[in-house]
């Protein structure tokens, strides 16, 4: 009975303390058990353990043809999605027990694009620095980079470039705003939103409530909020002209905004994409949410098209970034030469990022852009200038917004959010994500400054 | 296995000595059998509570009080001021507030009601009752999650006489104690309620007959006479309703998740909050820390209700 009662909670009994002795437990028996075998099969050599997630099996398909003699152990785990924490409880455990050749990690593929200031920093330390083993004209031409640069160390690559863009829906802009341009400046753009509340009530000119739209609005308008300027030093501040000119403006046109994110129940039944005459996105946000056989109910193809986002309100042409995967080595591999040649490969060939049916974002390696870039005719109102603006956004990206050991997006999506849901504006929320970061900061050991 | 007959009365081992051997068997087996019976078993519960609850206890307390290695987080004492110590706690002691109150009065008045019902009856309520409770944690989130989103509630109407248009309405921050709490009265209350009525079950029939023939009614019978012999299962209740709630974990991660990470944080709850410091900074201290506060929260209050339900006292 009692054990009825309490199996909810059985998860943690007693805090995490039990919980780390089981897994600790669990993860050196696996582990051994995983290297007597790999040992029998192959005597001679450690096989080089990659972490993949779902997505990239197309990855390690194309891998296997064209490697087929290379002694690879492939391990599917969760991507690190949504931030779950994966990587961080798995270094953190390898850490405690030592890491081990052909059981451990060498290589790992991780969904969210903040995570080498988080695996790369103290209190892990645990990715190994590229530099040596990738050669700076592949580095070069690597779009992105900015969140794997971290105190002049390259501790990741970027798969994908997930750079923001202008998304319009032109048959509803041509409708809404006859004979006008979608907008080139923030004020346009909060007045083109009041024009929408006035005229149009039920269209939207952008979605706001996200966790993820931090990275929308304040790192597309340069808010020094979440920038590193040094080892285990931030500068944040909220109160900088950067941050409170975009988020008044937001204010201004709130009611133009959808608080359900695109990942929602609500914005498929609803069919909110089918309500944004405008969405500030991500590039891969333009196949994924739009298309009408998305499954996310939108307008379908040939409808939406690519623009420039608005210029900064200090007249800076720069972009925001959201999501984007990162190739990781650790920093314990016994085959850095290997690993890293496996990561430039993923990075840059051409049989795997410029073809899209393999990957689904724009490949961060430019010499790859354009053949996956062509891939997108027929999908978009304006393809060329669509592409252009792609192409363009995709170097845009502004490089104070750092990678850091806490998320912004989860901090976000706690502090600004039920705001906004009870009712109260981006500025005033302002202040409680910078107070909320500082937090998060100094707590992982940071310093925290509010000027340079 | 040498000790049935050590611990037998020096007269009675005389007598079994004199006896035949089929006179002893008649004599000694229950006391003998049972007795090795039950040290096995409770050697088995002592092996696992060493185990799984004592050595962790140790250990935690161990690395709580020792200082962390650089870079390894906070101490003992700088835990009590890490700026999501107090939340955590605050919308732990909400939550329970809600649940044991809510949880002791209705399993209490159900199972009172359902006691005077004919037993037929009374059986299908008890098994309606206990069905959300056959749901494991995760999986009745789950259905909960479903039941609380506006936009796929097939009670969303119940949701709009509050004014709550989308999930976000109903997760926001002030409502969470109550939703964990309404979680855990259907999964547990069921459970508790079957554990009552077998104690309701055990009040001798001549007690509550003389007390009808002594012209108390139905309701008098139920506060007067059930109610205090079942005060003792009340108290366990309790215990240990309180040791499980104040470790809530799986609700608010799985609301987390499931809410695409807005409106509740990754350490909404205290034992969140040691998970996260361990696993996403490798601050072990600092959770072996926060463990050992939940460690003594529980046992300080469970002390009290032991000693102020005279849990075991007997009569």
């Amino acid at each position: 009975m009692k054990s009825s009662i309490s199996r909810k909670f059985r998860a943690l009994p007693l805090g995490a303390c039990v919980a780390i002795v089981a897994v600790v437990a669990a993860g050196a028996a696996t582990g051994s058990a995983a290297g007597a075998s790999a040992a029998s099969a192959k005597a001679s050599s450690t096989p080089l353990v990659v972490w993949y997630d779902a997505a990239r099996a197309a990855y390690v398909k194309v891998y296997k043809a064209t490697h087929p003699h290379a002694n690879v152990k492939w391990v599917l785990y969760s991507g690190d999605n949504n931030g779950d924490g994966t990587l961080q409880s798995k270094f953190s455990l390898y850490n405690r027990v030592g890491w081990k050749a052909g059981v451990s990690p060498d290589v790992v593929f991780d969904e969210e694009n903040y995570e080498a200031g988080w695996l790369g920093l103290p209190p892990f330390n645990d990715l190994l620095d590229l530099t040596p083993y990738i050669s700076k004209s592949v580095l070069n031409n690597i779009e992105g980079m900015s969140l794997c640069t971290i105190n002049g160390k390259v501790l990741c690559t970027r798969n994908d470039n997930a750079a923001n863009v202008l998304w319009v829906n032109t048959d509803l802009f041509a409708k809404f705003f006859p004979g006008q341009q979608p907008p080139t400046t923030w004020d346009q753009y909060a007045a083109d939103g009041q024009s929408l509340i006035k005229n149009h009530p039920g269209y939207y000119i952008g979605e706001f409530g996200q966790p993820w739209d931090a990275e929308t609005y304040l790192w597309g308008n340069e808010c020094p909020i979440n920038q590193a300027i040094g080892l285990q030093k931030l500068l944040s501040n909220p109160a900088s002209p950067n941050c409170t000119k975009i988020a008044s403006l937001i204010d201004s046109a709130l009611g133009a905004f959808t608080h359900d994110g695109p990942f929602t129940t609500a914005w498929v039944s609803n069919k909110t994409a089918q309500h944004m005459v405008m969405d500030v996105g991500a590039i891969w946000q333009g196949t994924a949410i739009y298309p009408s056989g998305s499954g996310s109910n939108g307008p379908g193809t040939n409808v939406m098209a690519a623009y420039p986002t608005p210029a900064a309100t200090n007249g800076a042409h720069v972009t925001g970034a959201i999501g984007g995967g990162l190739w990781m080595v650790t920093s314990h591999t016994t085959q850095p030469k290997a690993a890293a040649a496996l990561v430039a490969y993923m990075t840059t060939s051409p049989k795997i990022q410029s073809d899209p049916t393999v990957t689904q974002g724009l490949p961060a390696y430019k010499p790859d852009q354009d053949k996956w870039l062509s891939s997108l005719n027929g999908v978009f109102a304006n393809p060329t200038e669509t592409i252009a603006t792609i192409k363009q956004a995709a170097s845009q990206i502004w490089g104070g917004w750092s990678a850091v050991p806490w998320s912004v997006e989860s901090i976000f999506g706690n502090t600004v959010t039920p705001g906004l849901v009870a009712g109260g504006t981006f500025t005033s929320a302002l202040a409680t994500l910078g107070g909320n970061i500082k937090s998060a900061a100094q707590s992982a050991g940071w310093q925290v400054v509010s000027n340079k | 296995m040498t000790l049935p007959s050590a611990t037998a009365a020096p007269g009675e081992r005389a007598r079994a000595r004199r006896g035949s051997r089929g006179e002893r068997t008649r004599e000694r087996p229950p006391a003998g059998t049972s007795r090795t019976a039950g040290y096995f078993f409770v050697a088995l519960y002592v092996g696992l509570l060493l185990l799984l609850g004592i050595v962790p206890v140790v250990y935690a307390i161990y690395l709580a009080l020792s200082p962390p290695a650089a870079n390894g987080g906070p101490d003992f004492i700088s835990t009590f001021s890490d700026y999501r110590f107090v939340p955590a706690f605050e919308h732990v002691v909400e939550f329970m507030a809600f649940w044991l109150v809510s949880q002791t009065v209705l399993v209490v008045a159900l199972v009172l009601m359902l006691h005077n019902l004919t037993s037929r009856v009374g059986a299908v309520y008890r098994f309606l009752f206990y069905i959300p409770g056959a749901l494991a944690g995760a999986a009745s989130v789950i259905v909960w999650l479903f039941m609380l989103d506006p936009s796929a509630s097939p009670f969303a109407f119940v949701l709009h006489w509050f004014g709550y248009a989308q999930f976000n309405n109903t997760i926001a921050p002030a409502n969470l104690p109550v939703i964990f709490a309404i979680m855990a009265f259907w999964t547990g209350a069921g459970g508790w309620i079957v554990v009552m009525y077998g104690a309701l079950n055990n009040i001798p029939h001549e007690l509550l007959e003389s007390a009808q023939m002594d012209g108390a009614n139905a309701f008098h019978t139920a506060l007067r006479i059930k109610l205090p012999l079942i005060r003792k299962w009340v108290v366990y209740m309790l215990v240990l309703s309180f040791a499980g709630g104040t470790q809530l974990f799986v609700e608010p991660a799985v609301l987390g998740t499931a809410s695409l990470g807005v409106g509740i944080s990754k350490f909404w709850s205290p034992n969140q909050l040691a998970w996260f410091v361990a696993s996403q900074y490798s601050y072990y201290n600092q959770a072996a820390a926060i463990s050992v506060d939940l460690l003594v929260f529980g046992l300080v209050v469970a002390a009290v209700l032991v000693w102020r339900g005279r849990l075991f006292e007997v009569e």
